[in-house]
């Protein structure tokens, strides 16, 4: 685009002319105003010019200032000219509409008219081309893509997401083309088969009858195909978006299986821990008394070991039991113990040295009995403490691993489940094998329909063939068969082509713009995703991902498509200007540094009109691709305030 | 007679103009009726050796 000339368009007062650069080196044209100056106004001007869009509340583009000037029955033009080179041509655009006053302040529209013109080589003459205006616009900046290249007002982070995203690439690419000649062709063929005579020949009928029928099958499982296909897409996408969640969610993962781990051990511990404390309670509640008595004991031994043992007697011997054997009158050792008798008085004697006559043999059981506690409390004090140390000491793992697991609770909290995700993976997984075991199915059962097709065809060749008229209209399908499959696959190779292209220029841009390590997919309906889908995105990224997408598109247009048999079928290159309002608002300062290196080199021309605070950050990185700088100023009245209705470009 | 063998220089041919009259379309918006009677009056024209 060479030039834009505005005359009482909107807020722009009288005339104004913006020469864009056309410097290949230099090819940024800035357009610098504040809030409300006219910058989207001027974005839409060329929308106007071109298109006869006008996308304004108020419909009416004349001038207010220039409406409250008019007098009953005055007329007075809106008027915009593009001048612009396409093909190595310079043409001139004009649009204009007319308005007369019908009142104070109030104007109809009373006239619109267009044209467009040849610039002749000597810059001066212009001939007017007579053919349909809008016809000769849409060789030049098709109107199906404008959206792509004039981004008037809108936010530019939606621009990767358009709903109409996929035929405009397609359009910018020449695939369009290729697509509506597999459709027309389709219906010639149709055409030319409806118009074969099978009269008076009931085996051709015959044989035509079961060849529809075929047809009718193999369309049926091609678009069964197509809808297995849909599924089959969706599926592999699931798949790839959970890998690629499970990949980046792998730390996450690995805090859950320790989660988990840890779970399972502090059960344990806290078994362990009861178990001991048990064996501990029992272990005390067995000996406690003989060791908390043994400083007693300990006295009482050493007090008794001094003691005289008066009395020599038989061991573990008591008084009752003397008493029973000189009442039985017969001892142990079998001599007869008769009242008076010397047996009967050494008994007697004997019982004399037992308790309670004698304390003697009490004092001996006492310190035998305190000796053998003193023993068994020997290790007493080891074992309760050696348990006791036991039992803390799992408390204390018991409280490592309960802090360790509080830690990995924070941790975790908010993020995404890894086994919910490893969930959704095999599910997609498993619908994914179905999808595929259905196509192929599917392909299979299409073969046998095409070989029966192609039987079907062969006789009905051989029973059409004697009719003349029959014979021009099936070698009229063949050629157009043929063609409708040559385009077919030719459309198949660029469309591949032209994706992976995309996808490829979009990503480097994307890299050199984004300061993360994202990467970008181009998905088969030409919708820009992220390959690792874990956050949401930002208005800032959204903006950035558009900037990578707009900039690949005019980039990839740039390479022309042509066939590989050489022949005539040849798309591009095209070049397209890239003119924004206001790119930068929603892009932080980092980004808008990177986005500046990549868009002069990747479009064209580019066309910015920003606002100052914006436009200070960016300076500094487009200055050296600045071919022409223009302010957008508002004319101030007598107190110094705006004026909405009158604005100067200079 | 059916044309059995196609004709490399008629096949060209009808390449040739189909993606003639797809990229006119794309400019001139013709109607899908009229782009399909214009591809067979062509493919006609070829084969009858008219072209």
């Amino acid at each position: 685009m060479k030039e834009i000339t505005l005359t009482n368009f909107r807020q722009y007062i009288g005339t104004q002319k913006i020469k864009f650069s056309t410097d290949k080196e230099k090819n940024v044209t800035v357009l610098i105003g504040k809030n409300t100056s006219g910058k989207t106004t001027l974005v839409r001007a060329f929308e106007w010019i071109l298109y006869g869009k006008t996308k304004f509340d108020d419909q009416i583009l004349l001038n207010q200032n220039v409406i409250k000037n008019m007098s009953m029955g005055e007329i007075q033009k809106v008027t915009g000219i593009l001048l612009l080179e396409h093909g190595g041509k310079e043409y001139e655009i004009t649009r204009s509409y007319t308005y007369t006053c019908i009142g104070k302040d109030i104007v109809r529209k009373s006239m619109d008219s267009k044209e467009i013109s040849y610039v002749q080589p000597d810059g001066q003459t212009k001939t007017k081309i007579e053919s349909e205006f809008q016809a000769n616009i849409e060789r030049i900046l098709p109107e199906a893509l404008a959206g792509y290249f004039f981004f008037g007002g809108e936010r530019v982070g939606s621009i990767s997401s358009r709903p109409d995203i996929e035929s405009s690439v397609k359009g910018l690419m020449g695939l369009d083309v290729l697509y509506n000649a597999m459709n027309h062709l389709h219906s010639v063929i149709n055409k030319f088969k409806k118009g074969i005579d099978y009269s008076g020949n009931q085996n051709a009928l015959n044989v035509q009858k079961n060849l529809d029928s075929k047809n009718e099958q193999l369309r049926l499982s091609e678009n069964e195909q197509m809808t297995v296909q849909e599924q089959i897409d969706y599926f592999s996408g699931e798949k790839e978006k959970y890998a690629a969640l499970l990949k980046s969610n792998e730390p996450t993962a690995n805090a859950q299986k320790r989660r988990e781990q840890l779970d399972i051990l502090i059960s344990t511990q806290k078994n362990q821990i009861e178990k001991k404390k048990d064996e501990f309670v029992a272990m005390f509640g067995k000996d406690s008394f003989a060791f908390f008595g043994m400083p007693l004991l300990k006295k009482a031994v050493l007090v008794l070991q001094d003691a005289e043992e008066e009395t020599e007697s038989v061991p573990d011997m008591n008084a009752n039991t003397i008493d029973y054997i000189i009442s039985r009158g017969v001892c142990i050792c079998g001599t007869k113990i008769d009242k008076g008798s010397a047996a009967e008085q050494n008994l007697n004697a004997e019982k004399a040295k037992q308790p309670p006559e004698s304390i003697g043999s009490l004092v001996r059981r006492y310190r035998e009995q305190a000796l053998l506690y003193m023993n068994s409390t020997d290790n007493y004090f080891d074992l309760v403490n050696n348990k006791y140390s036991d039992i803390r000491s799992s408390q204390r793992m018991l409280g490592f691993n309960r802090d360790e697991i509080d830690g990995l609770n924070k941790e975790l909290a908010g993020k995404k489940d890894a086994e919910d995700l490893e969930i959704h993976y095999k599910n997609a997984q498993t619908q994914l094998n179905l999808y595929e075991k259905q196509k192929q199915t599917l392909i299979m059962n299409q073969g046998g329909y095409k070989r029966d097709i192609t039987n079907f065809e062969q006789a009905l060749d051989k029973l059409t063939s004697a009719n003349v008229k029959n014979s021009r209209l099936t070698t009229c399908i063949n050629y157009a068969s043929e063609t409708y499959e040559w385009i077919r696959d030719t459309y198949q190779e660029k469309e591949l082509v032209v994706r992976e292209k995309l996808e490829e220029k979009v990503n480097s841009n994307f890299k050199q713009m984004y300061h993360g390590s994202r990467t970008v997919i181009i998905d088969e309906k030409y919708k820009v995703k992220y390959y690792d889908v874990t956050t949401e995105e930002s208005d800032g990224l959204k903006a950035v991902k558009s900037f990578a997408f707009i900039a690949g598109l005019v980039d990839l247009a740039k390479e022309a498509l042509t066939d590989k048999e050489g022949l005539e079928y040849v798309v591009g290159p095209q070049y397209y200007p890239v003119v924004m309002d206001a790119p930068f608002s929603n892009v932080d300062e980092i980004h808008i540094e990177k986005i500046c290196k990549i868009l002069p080199s990747a479009a064209e021309q580019v066309i910015i009109a920003v606002m100052k605070k914006d436009w200070e950050q960016a300076e500094s990185i487009l200055t050296p691709y600045i071919g022409c700088s223009y302010k957008i100023i508002k004319d101030v009245d007598a107190d110094g305030n705006d004026i909405e209705t009158s604005t100067h470009i200079k | 007679m059916i044309e059995k063998k196609i004709d490399e220089r008629k096949m060209k041919l009808i390449k040739v103009k189909v993606l003639d009259i797809e990229k006119d379309n794309i400019i001139n918006k013709d109607d899908s009726d009229t782009i399909v009677e214009n591809i067979r009056k062509y493919i006609e024209k070829v084969v009858d050796g008219k072209c």
